[in-house]
């Protein structure tokens, strides 16, 4: 263990506190600060209350027969849910997976009447009830690629309807393939002469839609991306992809950074989606 | 958005808190259904080291930036009909909201939105640390303008059908990075690390009217749905070759634009108390056409340099979907679902173009072809599921989903009328998923939750003609494999400490079959991700909250390499901490840190037999918030910010730290 040598002067006691500060790291600087205010503001008498983002301060549960008492449409929808399947009935709030797991305790909302914004969550405008529960798509939103939820400038319901089924375009609801990605990717969805096969299996095929720690979503940035479908047979020590050696050529680069099958999602001229 | 617009917009806003804002707040004071709440802010960050890749990854740029993070205008008039604007202005960063809305209960509503924003990209391609330099970077501001307009209006008077009608305008514009690097030649290596863009301008807009009526227990909804989209790119790709100095670039340049008719109808009832009925139909009518234009710049001698030129391509799509879902709960805690959807689309392209081309021994050649292509592919999904919450505290549920597909692929080209390649493929699908899972709660304060998935998918190409040999028949069959298995554990220590465990599994396996006489298979894909996190909520006083997500991913991607030392497995760790605390430190100061920790170790340095791909790379974000209240209508906010990316494997071009200085106010009148 490494010890830190503090200078110590008996006629200049704040070289003491001036040395101990330059010897300490940041973090644990930052910590000391924390702490300090902790010890003045504890000192200090507040009736203040503070809530984690998700919750409303102040209020308490009220039951989901309560909200399905004025919001009987919602409540109905819930049931079609894949979020309606965890729902475990209780008593005094202690029910799981309902109404205010996600919108906030109801009780201030009530006593108000209700109303749009009053004292209530609406996790379409912010995601963090949602990412509650889900971490690892929390996590998601903090790697380094990722869709700009973190950024506030897209929300969960973009994507998925909590109440009906989670994806949009499925179950209860419908749509076409691919349909909640062509929201906003069209160019990358559109029809084309030749389409990559995997488009037809869903963009999740390849991509990470929350995030991932590769460039584009991806979730792999190498061969194995496209090697997994597109495999032959051949001689041991060469890769052949439809009977044509792709060996050297795998060194140079991955199969579309390598600037050859460049129109990876469909191209209108070649039907080796190689522009 | 350009600049003298951007001008004009923050001159009308600066005019809007100067002048407008203080007269409303006058007027306030007398009438309380008027709210006013606008929040200047002034930032400046700092950036030592790769600034584009810092914008990347915390969608910012260096340098000062300020506006009105947020303002808003409320204002209920006589006959209680609501007013309320409100939005976002930062410049120089093109991040602009604007909403308006004027509207009363039980009559209708009028609403427009106009939102902008700025995606950044990094122009660094990439690293191989046997050339000089290692990486390279195009040294521009790549950045695509993100936004919308929407106007709509709505008339939801009571017992009459509710109709809204609507415009959306959207747009991209601005160049972005991308994936296929062009090739870099030194020495005895050819790596593709040099990084390329494409230069993008796309608009989409949108007219749909929605209907929905409710008459008796049947809901009715409808939305016609029209647009118009089009899209200009141009990409650019560039090699090098670092001996002679050489080198040569291809422009790639699609236009395209389509309009489609989109018509959705959904019907739903709840018949009884226990049954729910819900039918579907979808109708989507596609006409699109475009151009494509390659350059090769200079288009040498060298064999395979392409001038491809299409002036005429022609794409028309037609599809139908149609569901029919019900949910019944003929005994008490047993609810049962079902479903199936059936589906048709039929798509049609046809390209004509001159392929100018250097071929190997003969010199350029131009032929003209014509490529057409012909799918029809339908499709028909079934569900049914069960859930049980007959056991106390428990819910049990059980899903299968069924999918057959049919696909008919026609593909032809011929050069100066010549058939160069033809394919006919029929393909058959078959797809299964099956689910188990459970959510229970025990004993108060834990609870317990979890699924265990199973999917196959079996796919059969009959490949019926394919004059080219190879590509694409040669794969006969595939099938794949996927288990997934998600458990969650919740437990509300005590009333102030709230902790959850959760561990995920994802495995999948594909097996392909080749052409080969005898056939034969082998197994080309093997995925396995074990993910696990651990997060805690706890507010030890009224005053303070704490937040902790640990998250670790262990990734692993294996493909059929047949010993070619080229390829490898993918291997990742993803280390990820999010911390939060916030504290009321008094009866005016609230502190509020967030601090983010990633570490992504995919790095694969395989030099001497193919490219240096991944990266371990460190993250840190770490952002302190101090908000004061001044007065009773005022509040002051400051928030410095840290951020730092440290690459350990694979080079030091996306290196950087930088801080952040944010100053704002919060009026509240």
């Amino acid at each position: 263990m490494k010890f830190i040598r503090l200078k110590t002067n008996p006629g200049d006691p704040g070289a003491y506190i001036r040395s101990l500060v330059r010897s300490m790291p940041p973090w644990a600087l930052l910590l000391c600060s924390v702490l300090l205010i902790a010890v003045v503001s504890c000192s200090a008498p507040s009736r203040r209350t503070i809530a984690p983002a998700g919750m409303v301060k102040g209020a308490e549960p009220v039951g989901m027969e309560t909200c399905a008492g004025c919001h009987e449409e919602e409540a109905r929808e819930f049931e079609n849910s894949s979020h309606g399947r965890y729902f475990i009935p209780g008593e005094e709030g202690e029910e799981v997976m309902a109404c205010e797991a996600c919108h906030g305790q109801g009780s201030l909302h009530l006593e108000v009447g209700g109303g749009v914004g009053q004292y209530i969550i609406n996790p379409s405008r912010n995601p963090e009830p949602c990412l509650q529960c889900h971490a690892q798509t929390r996590v998601a939103f903090n790697l380094e690629y990722h869709h700009p939820v973190r950024e506030e400038r897209l929300t969960c319901t973009n994507c998925h309807d909590p109440h009906g089924d989670i994806y949009l375009a499925r179950g209860m609801r419908m749509g076409r393939e691919n349909a909640v990605c062509m929201q906003c990717h069209r160019e990358q969805t559109r029809p084309r002469v030749f389409v990559h096969e995997a488009l037809r299996e869903g963009c999740t095929v390849c991509h990470r839609p929350h995030g991932s720690i590769n460039d584009k979503l991806l979730k792999e940035n190498d061969n194995n991306l496209c090697l997994k479908c597109h495999a032959q047979l051949s001689t041991p020590g060469t890769v052949l992809i439809g009977d044509f050696s792709h060996t050297t050529r795998l060194a140079e680069g991955s199969c579309w950074s390598a600037g050859c099958h460049t129109a990876i999602h469909g191209s209108d001229i070649n039907p080796h989606l190689r522009y | 958005m350009n600049s003298r617009v951007a001008q004009a917009v923050i001159l009308c806003f600066q005019a809007w808190i100067f002048i407008v804002g203080p007269a409303l707040a006058q007027e306030n004071q007398e009438d309380p259904s008027l709210k006013l709440e606008p929040a200047p802010v002034l930032e400046y960050r700092t950036v030592d080291g790769d600034e584009d890749k810092f914008r990347e990854d915390w969608w910012m740029r260096e340098g000062w930036a300020g506006g009105l993070e947020r303002f808003s205008l409320e204002k209920r008039t006589r006959g209680d009909w609501l007013f309320q604007m409100g939005g976002r202005v930062i410049v120089p960063e093109e991040d602009y909201e604007f909403n308006l809305e004027f509207g009363k209960e039980d009559v209708g509503f009028l609403r427009t939105r106009y939102s902008e924003y700025r995606k950044y990209f990094d122009d660094t391609g990439g690293f191989f640390p046997s050339f000089s330099p290692t990486s390279f970077d195009l040294d521009r501001d790549l950045h695509l303008d993100i936004g919308d307009f929407i106007l709509e209006a709505g008339m939801t008077l009571p017992d009459l059908p509710r109709v809204v009608v609507g415009y959306e305008h959207r747009f991209k514009e601005g160049e972005k990075s991308l994936l296929e690097w062009g090739g870099v030649t030194g020495g005895a290596f050819t790596r593709h690390i040099f990084p390329s863009f494409k230069e993008m301008d796309e608009e989409l807009d949108i007219v749909r009217v929605e209907v929905s009526h409710s008459v008796s227990r049947v809901n009715m909804y409808d939305r016609l749905h029209y647009e118009k989209f089009q899209s200009e790119t141009r990409r650019f790709e560039e090699t090098q070759d670092l001996g002679s100095g050489a080198s040569e670039g291809v422009e790639v340049a699609e236009s395209y634009e389509h309009d489609a008719l989109v018509n959705t109808l959904h019907l739903e009832s709840q018949l009884t108390e226990t049954v729910y009925l819900s039918l579907g139909w979808l109708l989507n009518d596609l006409e699109g056409e475009g151009s494509f234009d390659m350059m090769t710049v200079p288009f040498g001698p060298e064999p395979f340099d392409k001038n491809w030129q299409a002036d005429s391509i022609v794409l028309d799509q037609e599809s139908h979907v149609l569901n029919l879902n019900a949910r019944a709960g003929p005994y008490r805690n047993v609810s049962v679902h079902g479903g199936i959807q059936a589906d048709f689309t039929e798509t049609e392209g046809e390209t004509r173009a001159v392929l100018t081309e250097t071929l190997p021994g003969v010199g350029p050649a131009s032929p003209e072809a014509r490529i057409i292509s012909s799918t029809d592919q339908d499709g028909l999904e079934e569900t049914l599921g069960l859930r049980y919450s007959g056991i106390p505290n428990t819910s049990l549920f059980a899903e299968g989903r069924w999918t057959q597909k049919g696909i008919d692929l026609l593909e032809r080209e011929k050069e100066d009328a010549v058939v160069a390649f033809e394919r006919l493929t029929d393909t058959e699908v078959d797809r299964s998923r099956y689910t188990l899972g459970f959510s229970t709660s025990p004993v108060r304060r834990l609870t317990f939750s979890g699924h265990y998935r199973r999917g196959t998918r079996e796919s059969d190409y009959n490949h019926i003609l394919d004059t080219e040999p190879g590509y694409s028949a040669f794969i006969n069959a595939q099938e794949l494999r996927t288990t997934e298995i998600d458990a969650k554990a919740t437990a509300r220590v005590t009333s102030a400490v709230k902790a959850s465990f959760q561990y995920q599994f994802v495995s999948t396996e594909i097996d392909t079959f080749f052409q080969t006489d005898p056939p034969a298979a082998v197994e080309s894909g093997d995925y396995t991700a074990d993910v696990y996190s651990l997060s805690v909520t706890a507010t030890p006083l009224a005053r303070l909250y704490l937040t902790g997500l640990f998250s670790y991913r262990d990734i692993e991607s294996e493909s059929f390499d047949n010993g070619v030392p080229a390829l490898g497995a993918y291997e990742a760790d993803v280390y990820t901490f999010i911390g939060t605390a916030g504290w009321a430190v008094g009866e005016k100061t609230d502190l509020k840190l967030q601090y983010l920790y990633n570490r992504s170790d995919h790095f694969t340095g395989n030099p001497e037999d193919g490219l240096v791909l991944g990266r371990d790379n460190v993250r840190h974000g770490l952002s302190l918030d101090c908000s004061r209240r001044l007065t009773e209508k005022m509040k002051a906010r400051f928030r410095y910010g840290f951020f730092k990316n440290d690459e350990r494997g694979g080079g030091t071009a996306e290196d950087y730290e930088a801080h952040l200085m944010v100053i704002g106010l919060e009026y509240n009148f």
